[in-house]
């Protein structure tokens, strides 16, 4: 196993590297960890979006641009999400390894430092460029619109405004809404950049074979940061209060296609591995009960898949349907679970816990996964990322187990958008 | 990384490029036979209906064979391709078994061809809910009238509706013919073992042997019907903002394949060059307020096909479509064309080449289209490096000609 090595580089400022030789090419993210907000979180997303874009030494985005592809095509991409109580903002920098170009890594940790260090605002340091501003804002907001015309995601967002309705901070999606990306302002933006810059915690999750002074650098460099930060921990127990009555909504498009979405809430008990192998036995794969029953046998879906939250204990159901068929599909999910909870699965068992094994092996082979996994690491040092270990929880599993749970899922919520068309 | 041919009995091309350092092995087999090959009684959508039923056998399925050996699969169909894929840490020689059998065992029947038509019906469904699926159909169209390229992968609700298990068998004793297949495998590849596994199948599998005895020479939909162009499409549908996309037909006379994917390379050149996001007009529109970030373009080479899609969401997406026509079509991006420029996407793409090797997936896939055009995925870096300023530039003179262009706008109803 690869040791892991942790540098202090200020109180608040981790990095974590990974020195894994397997890539052609080295990751670099910067994650700055905020208590989750509504308030905030379109917010958030627009400045992820105005930092990869432009800086001030290269104020525009065809400069910045350009700069990358002269890097060799090094990407730089930037999000926001949701994680439990914590909303990180993240900044990741791919980079080709070419060694006969040494000075290509270190090059793009400089791009990506003045990327955050120096970003594209005026020289009263007050607001955002107007250029920048207006070219960010303005695709937000078309992005906003277009996700209008993606009808499972409009679902699976309004299934989320059901089951989140307890809890207002966390009722919203990872990029945001149109309403309060309206009300913000460039120089509102550019304060929140600097108190985002000086006062929250930063881990730098660093995979691949580099030099030990590129990364000494680095955390050297790291030092400007968070330095009026307060220490912040992700809650693992659940936020919200779910659904004590099974909630029915329904809204009505003229699309072809119509959208089917149904919440079960989990025993708070569950386990993390039964919850993934029960999950993988009723909607994980193209061998599991939902896709062999509903489109196999019956062929009413084109897809039916089931996911899990496993700190607020719910799974959900989702599949687009022709609009006569809801009731039938319905049907068929309920006689799904029941199935699951009363028969001598055993074979189905196996395969899903093998698959599951065999995902976390596959997704060791992906350069983002190991980052991600530095990352969740920190925030939870209980969770399990390594493949032993992750083997040795699934096989664990039993059917008795998976029966149990299966059992006492509660109905929470039905949305269906119906197709008129 | 190391590459090897696989020797085998059937004369199927088996390719490795193994890297230890990966958990997984992806394999995919790919047959050179697509959406474009309809003819006489073969209705639209064929390719992908034999790609989604080629999974049913007697008794069992090959998808459920694959999870049993610790495999998952997928398949998919392109307008000159269909590939069978799987991807596995575990049983790597009985999953390539599974692989093989899949491709040389058809059972085709009366119910479960029935039963594939719901789910495809469900696919197609889905597809037109989607409005840059619509525009995009409706370019293609335009470009080429009465082609196959006219009509979607998964066919339509009509064209589905005639096909049937006499209609899938013929296209299957047809097309999937061991010379017409290729096969990569990558990652964690053990020879002997595989070789070992083979040695056993050509000794046992009598599908196998029956299928190394097909040969034949498939008709293929090698070039495209060029009846003229439609200029303008104006479609209305359900969509939040307004829409476009401007497509641009090329007429190769090129005569060897291989050499599709240097005009290929060539295009992508030209066209980061001077429609980039880097690339003044880029800016300019974006300044006007008339492009975002779903301004983009694709370029389609496969076969003897070779087009351009430039598209996006605008609000007055007419003023769009002007300003790149007058810009396409006067020259005025011949000041783009630089050695900066040049150098920029050189190393841009040099760099996606390095990438593509943490993408096993990718880069299997990449291989295996490539070996249908006579090119091994390691001479890209080559190809790349050798385009040069002045193959672009005679490549814009030849083709930005009007009557091979279209515009199609979709509005909000």
């Amino acid at each position: 196993m690869i040791k892991i090595h942790r540098i202090l580089a200020a109180p608040q400022v981790q990095i974590l590297w990974l020195p894994i030789a397997k890539f052609q090419s080295v990751r670099i993210e910067f994650n700055f960890l905020a208590p989750q907000r509504y308030a905030q979180t379109t917010q958030r997303r627009l400045l992820i979006n105005l930092l990869q874009r432009s800086n001030h030494f290269l104020p525009t985005a065809a400069q910045f641009n350009r700069q990358l592809a002269n890097l060799y095509g090094t990407e730089l991409t930037g999000q926001s999400i949701i994680y439990q109580n914590l909303n990180i903002l993240s900044l990741a920098l791919t980079v080709p390894v070419a060694h006969h170009l040494p000075a290509l890594v270190p090059a793009a940790i400089d791009l990506l430092l003045q990327t955050l260090t120096a970003p594209n605002i005026d020289s009263k340091q007050e607001q955002f460029v107007d250029n920048a501003w207006q070219l960010e804002t303005t695709n937000l907001a078309h992005a906003y619109a277009s996700l209008q015309d993606n009808y499972s995601l409009l679902a699976e967002l309004a299934m989320k405004k059901i089951l989140y309705q307890s809890n207002p901070d966390l009722n919203i999606p990872d990029f945001g809404v149109a309403e309060q990306l309206t009300a913000l302002t460039s120089m509102q933006t550019c304060s929140y950049y600097q108190k985002v810059i000086a006062q929250e915690p930063l881990i730098v999750t660093v995979v691949g074979d580099l030099p030990a002074t590129v990364v000494d650098d680095l955390a050297q460099r790291c030092q400007v940061f968070a330095y009026q930060a307060q220490a912040i921990h992700l809650q693992k127990q659940a936020l919200l209060s779910l659904p004590t009555q099974p909630v029915a909504q329904s809204d009505q498009l003229a699309i072809q296609q119509s959208q089917l979405v149904i919440a079960y809430r989990l025993p708070d008990d569950t386990s993390w591995p039964v919850s993934q192998v029960l999950n993988m036995m009723l909607g994980g794969d193209d061998q599991a009960l939902l896709f062999q029953q509903v489109r196999e046998r019956q062929s009413l879906a084109y897809s039916i898949y089931s996911n899990y939250n496993f700190y607020e204990h719910f799974l959900t159901i989702q599949a687009g349907v022709d609009a006569q068929q809801i009731t039938a599909v319905q049907n068929l999910v309920a006689a799904q679970i029941e199935h699951l909870a009363t028969q001598n699965l055993s074979d189905l068992l196996q395969h899903a816990k093998q698959t599951l094994i065999s995902e976390h092996l596959l997704a060791s082979d992906r350069l983002a996964v190991h980052a991600h996994r530095l990352l969740l690491k920190n925030l939870n040092p209980a969770m399990i990322v390594t493949d032993d270990q992750y083997q040795q929880k699934i096989n664990q599993v039993t059917l008795k187990q998976v029966q149990a749970v299966a059992g006492q899922l509660q109905l929470l919520a039905t949305y269906t958008l119906i197709g008129e068309s | 990384m190391k590459f090897c041919e696989i020797d085998n009995p059937w004369q199927i091309p088996i390719r490795a490029i193994i890297n230890p350092k990966f958990n997984q092995t992806f394999a995919i087999a790919m047959t050179d036979f697509g959406s474009l090959d309809i003819f006489d009684g073969i209705p639209a959508g064929s390719a992908h209906f034999l790609e989604h039923k080629l999974f049913a056998k007697p008794h069992y399925d090959s998808a459920q064979r694959f999870a049993q050996a610790g495999a998952s699969s997928n398949a998919f169909t392109t307008y000159t391709k269909t590939a069978y894929l799987f991807k596995t840490v575990t049983n790597v020689a009985d999953n390539l078994e599974i692989l093989l059998d899949l491709i040389s065992q058809p059972y085709f029947t009366t119910v479960n061809v029935a039963q594939e038509r719901g789910i495809i019906a469900q696919e197609i469904q889905m597809y037109t809910d989607m409005p840059d699926w619509i525009v995009e159909q409706a370019t293609l169209a335009a470009l080429y009238p009465q082609d196959a390229i006219d009509f979607d992968i998964a066919g339509t609700t009509d064209s589905i509706a005639q096909i049937t298990a006499p209609v899938l068998n013929q296209i299957y004793t047809h097309y999937y013919l061991p010379q017409n297949f290729c096969i990569y495998l990558a990652g964690k590849v053990d020879l002997a073992e595989i070789n070992a596994k083979l040695q056993t199948l050509a000794d046992h599998n009598h599908h196998l042997q029956m299928f190394a005895q097909r040969h034949g020479r498939p008709q293929l939909h090698q070039n495209p019907h060029l009846l003229p162009v439609v200029p303008q499409t104006t479609l209305r549908t359900i969509a939040q903002r307004p829409r476009f996309m401007l497509g641009l037909r090329l007429i190769p006379t090129i005569k060897q394949s291989c050499a599709m994917i240097t005009l290929q390379n060539q295009l992508e050149f030209l066209f980061a060059i001077i429609l980039g996001d880097s690339s003044k007009i880029h800016q300019t529109l974006v300044r006007r307020g008339l492009i975002d970030d779903s301004f983009g373009y694709t370029i389609i080479v496969e076969r003897y096909y070779a087009l351009v899609l430039i598209s996006g969401e605008s609000d007055q997406p007419q003023v769009v479509a002007h300003s790149l026509e007058n810009y396409l079509f006067q020259g005025a991006f011949i000041s783009e064309l630089t050695r900066a420029n040049l150098q920029m996407v050189q190393r841009e793409n040099l760099g996606s080449y390095v990438f593509l090797q943490d993408y096993l997936e990718n880069l299997a896939t990449e291989a295996v289209e490539l070996a249908f055009y006579d090119l091994d995925v390691r001479q890209m870096p080559q190809i790349l490096q050798q385009i040069q300023l002045r193959d672009l530039k005679q490549l814009a003179e030849e083709i930005f000609k009007k009557e091979n262009w279209t515009q199609t706008f979709l509005y909000p109803q």
